[in-house]
């Protein structure tokens, strides 16, 4: 099982570029690439209120549970 | 940043130079000499006449020697590589050692030093030092009995060669250490990669 972080079709959804992004939830775009492309680890819930904030979200519209893809 | 790993690194690299001369060097002069000359040893078990009344000693005064060296003349091939096999392992396992840390710590300073690689360096050199300097110095106390077995004329019993063992305590309570070492430093690495990849 992973996680899939949805913040690619959030933004393109609310017509919103990730320096934007990172401006409004005070995140930098390195990190918020790494969240984006799905290498993050974790993710704290002071940035999670911040993101689901900023494009007025719930975290399940964000993040979701996939099963882990057979190579 | 400085190089947390130093002085060490170098004197580990000075330590491994010296070695590597030292064994190779040792290593042929013993193998000439074991070819040429006659087979040397000293064994803690051989059995010595009591030196009482020697003039050497004031007449109340008794010694025991501890340690013989018994020289076989005339060895057979065997007998010739017994004598290298008596001394020669752990000379090369010391010179190994030093090559596995001064590669251990190099790396270190190069990879990163908190990471898992080097976590998982420092349990193998753990297992080297548990596995290798116990196992050489028993190949040598085992050659060095059954040489001494060979050479007397009476029957010694052939578990002398727990005697003539002499195994390096500090590599076995080090190896320990290592792998303890490692496990904490794969552990603590682990965490530090996901605090890294923490968002």
């Amino acid at each position: 099982m992973s996680v899939q972080v949805h913040l690619d079709r959030l933004l393109a959804e609310r017509g919103m570029t990730l320096t934007e992004l990172s401006e409004r939830v005070g995140v930098t775009v390195v990190n918020l690439s790494i969240l984006k492309n799905g290498r993050a680890r974790a993710i704290r819930f002071s940035t999670l209120v911040a993101l689901c904030t900023a494009l007025d979200c719930q975290p399940g519209d964000l993040l979701s549970v996939v099963p882990a893809r057979v190579e | 940043m400085k190089n947390p790993l130093q002085p060490l690194t170098s004197l580990v690299r000075f330590l491994w130079s010296i070695t590597a001369v030292l064994v190779a060097g040792g290593a042929v002069l013993r193998a000439v000499y074991t070819v040429q000359g006659s087979v040397c040893f000293k064994a803690d078990s051989a059995p010595s006449p009591s030196v009482d009344g020697s003039p050497l000693y004031r007449d109340t005064v008794t010694a025991y020697p501890e340690v013989v060296q018994v020289c076989i003349p005339e060895p057979t091939i065997g007998d010739r590589l017994l004598g290298i096999l008596e001394s020669a392992p752990s000379a090369f396992a010391y010179a190994g050692t030093f090559l596995l840390l001064m590669l251990l710590l190099e790396k270190a300073a190069k990879e990163g030093i908190h990471t898992v690689d080097t976590a998982q360096r420092l349990t193998r050199f753990g297992v080297y030092l548990l596995i290798a300097l116990p196992v050489t110095t028993l190949v040598e106390a085992v050659a060095r009995t059954v040489l001494l077995l060979d050479s007397v004329t009476l029957d010694l019993d052939p578990m002398v060669f727990v005697s003539e063992w002499h195994l390096p305590a500090w590599a076995v309570v080090t190896g320990l250490g290592m792998l303890s070492l490692g496990a904490i430093m794969r552990t603590s690495a682990s965490m530090r990669e996901e605090l890294e990849g923490t968002v």
